[in-house]
């Protein structure tokens, strides 16, 4: 018994040096490049118009642009003002990951190893340190998680759940999927029960989730842009819709189609400045949108493992989390506007989950536990590698080609 | 929490994997790190040179010195000394020649014709108003021909 508090206690302090250290990281040099990166062209201005008390946001939810307005608010209106929310947004969602990893398998260093691989992911670092909104998305679909596998009582649970996910697809909709399958899965645990009364009380219960993202999801869109009647908000949404269904942008060459961000193809440049002499590049200064490759590679492979346990062994957490995954990756085939890779971000947290599955199987026997400390390493060493390539230092071409 | 256990075909499975992962990513990482570490070693090189030519400019700038600028843009002319002894130094951008071939700064004055760096790219001089600009870039190929250069520049500003 002893033991076991011991472990907690050092499971506790390794994680608040992780969150500590993943802050840290992210906030240092947060304000470079001082000028605005990718879509903070769009997002830093309409935040801008909040601070002016004119508020809009015609091709989002507005809560996006809303929470970067507060940051400027707090920490000023220079590139590091309007970054700061993010770095926090991102380290809060490292503690939901380890919150939902740990209640998924019930082992503290599956969690730890989890919020590791992404507190040193590239492409998490890049987007908390710009004033984006995937970084809130992400945020509120983990805290959200972090509720639906927690042991509160069904009703407080689900009913936090919708208001969080309420909250995600104010700053974007690429959260309603993903509230429609954690619902469907809601309904199914609650289904399982074996009276038809508890049955029915436990669908109910399930739309919950849906119900409060609904009524958070209007009445904050109304609050925040002075929507006074139902016509003016249905308005703004079909706006919305037309805009992810036909809206067609002149960015194509940077676009990637969904199903090549888990391969690592070439990463997307967010900022890039040249410096040549006589018509070559001699040096440069970039941020680059791209995964960590080992932890990604091993996610892909966790993936088709967890997958096979959902299928196979009939098990509900790895069917909740494979489901998940595909409800936050495969509504990107239908959208026809261009695509990025950083959309993927909200999937982390689960590529995290699959890649700490796989580990478990070799966990039982020292060489195994000596091969995923390796693995950390080598993550660690690969984020080091391309640290220069994501925060605009300078940088010789040959070395990260 | 129910755990599930797995089989010996995917232990073997996942620690295969996980052996090929860390050594795929291991020697790109090295390679990155012995590169990285060359043109660490090479940048301060270039620097210590740079800061030479800086010293040896800001010297010859002593304050009863004159300057004159050629039209190339690439010649800075410095009359320094008494009326009766005037010595001119000459330091020009030359020599820019195919790829691979390394530009000179040369220094000249009576007697004098020495070679400050072989490894300037880019001297030029730029007249702005009453002052005079002198950009200095170094660089350096340390992959051979083709590679891109690690490159140096400092901007020197002084009154005519």
């Amino acid at each position: 018994m002893q033991k076991n508090a011991l472990h907690d206690n050092i499971s506790s302090v390794i994680l608040i040096a992780l969150l500590i250290l993943s802050l840290l990281l992210r906030l240092w040099l947060i304000g470079l490049p001082d000028t605005q990166v990718f879509d903070e062209y769009y997002y830093v201005p309409l935040a801008e118009s909040f601070l002016r008390g004119q508020s809009e946001s015609p091709l989002h939810p507005p809560l996006g642009p809303y929470l970067i307005s507060l940051s400027m608010r707090i920490f000023g209106t220079d590139a590091a003002g309007y970054r700061v929310f993010s770095a926090i947004a991102g380290t809060l969602a490292l503690l939901f990951t380890y919150t939902m990893i740990l209640k998924l398998t019930g082992k503290r260093w599956q969690a730890l190893v989890g919020t590791f691989l992404i507190s040193f992911d590239c492409l998490h670092f890049v987007m908390s340190r710009l004033a984006m909104l995937d970084i809130f998305l992400l945020l509120f679909i983990m805290a959200a998680m972090a509720v639906f596998v927690s042991d509160f009582n069904a009703t407080a649970r689900l009913t936090v759940c919708g208001i969080l996910l309420g909250l995600a697809a104010l700053v974007k909709w690429a959260a309603i999927p993903f509230l429609a399958v954690l619902t469907l899965f809601s309904a199914w645990s609650e289904a399982r029960r074996p009276s038809t009364k508890s049955l029915v009380r436990g669908i109910a219960r399930a739309l919950l989730i849906p119900l409060f993202s609904s009524i958070i999801y209007v009445s904050f869109y109304c609050a925040l842009l002075h929507a006074h009647s139902p016509g003016e908000f249905f308005s703004a949404q079909r706006s919305m819709l037309s805009y992810h269904l036909q809206h067609v942008e002149n960015r194509e060459q940077i676009a990637s189609p969904w199903w090549s961000w888990l391969v690592l193809q070439e990463p997307l440049r967010v900022y890039e400045r040249r410096f040549t002499s006589h018509g070559e590049t001699v040096a440069s200064k970039e941020v680059q949108v791209r995964g960590t490759r080992p932890f990604w590679y091993m996610a892909l492979f966790g993936f088709f493992l967890v997958a096979f346990n959902a299928c196979r062994r009939r098990d509900y957490s790895s069917a909740l989390m494979v489901s998940l995954f595909l409800s936050l990756l495969v509504p990107w085939a239908f959208v026809k506007r261009p695509a990025y890779l950083f959309y993927c971000l909200p999937l982390l947290p689960f590529m995290a989950y699959f890649t700490v599955s796989a580990l478990r199987c070799v966990s039982d026997d020292r060489g195994g536990r000596i091969a995923i400390a390796l693995y950390c390493i080598v993550t660690a060493i690969s984020f080091a590698m391309y640290y220069p390539a994501l925060t605009a230092a300078d940088l010789q071409p040959p070395l990260l080609n | 929490m129910e755990e599930i256990k797995c089989s010996s075909r995917e232990k073997m499975l996942v620690i295969v994997v996980l052996l090929t992962v860390i050594t795929a990513s291991a020697f790109p990482a090295i390679d990155y790190f012995i590169k990285a570490h060359r043109y660490e070693a090479l940048r301060r090189a270039l620097q210590q040179k740079l800061n030479a030519i800086c010293a040896s400019l800001s010297r010859d700038l002593a304050p009863e010195s004159h300057l004159r600028t050629e039209d190339d843009g690439h010649t800075l002319i410095i009359e320094k000394g008494s009326e009766n002894t005037v010595i001119y130094k000459h330091i020009r951008f030359s020599g820019q020649g195919p790829s691979g071939t390394l530009s000179r700064a040369v220094a000249q004055g009576p007697g004098e014709n020495r070679i400050v760096s072989d490894k300037v790219s880019e001297f030029r001089v730029i007249r702005e108003g009453d002052r005079v600009k002198v950009l200095i870039q170094l660089r350096d190929c340390p992959g051979g021909e083709g590679s891109p250069a690690l490159i140096l520049s400092r901007t020197l500003t002084i009154r005519q």
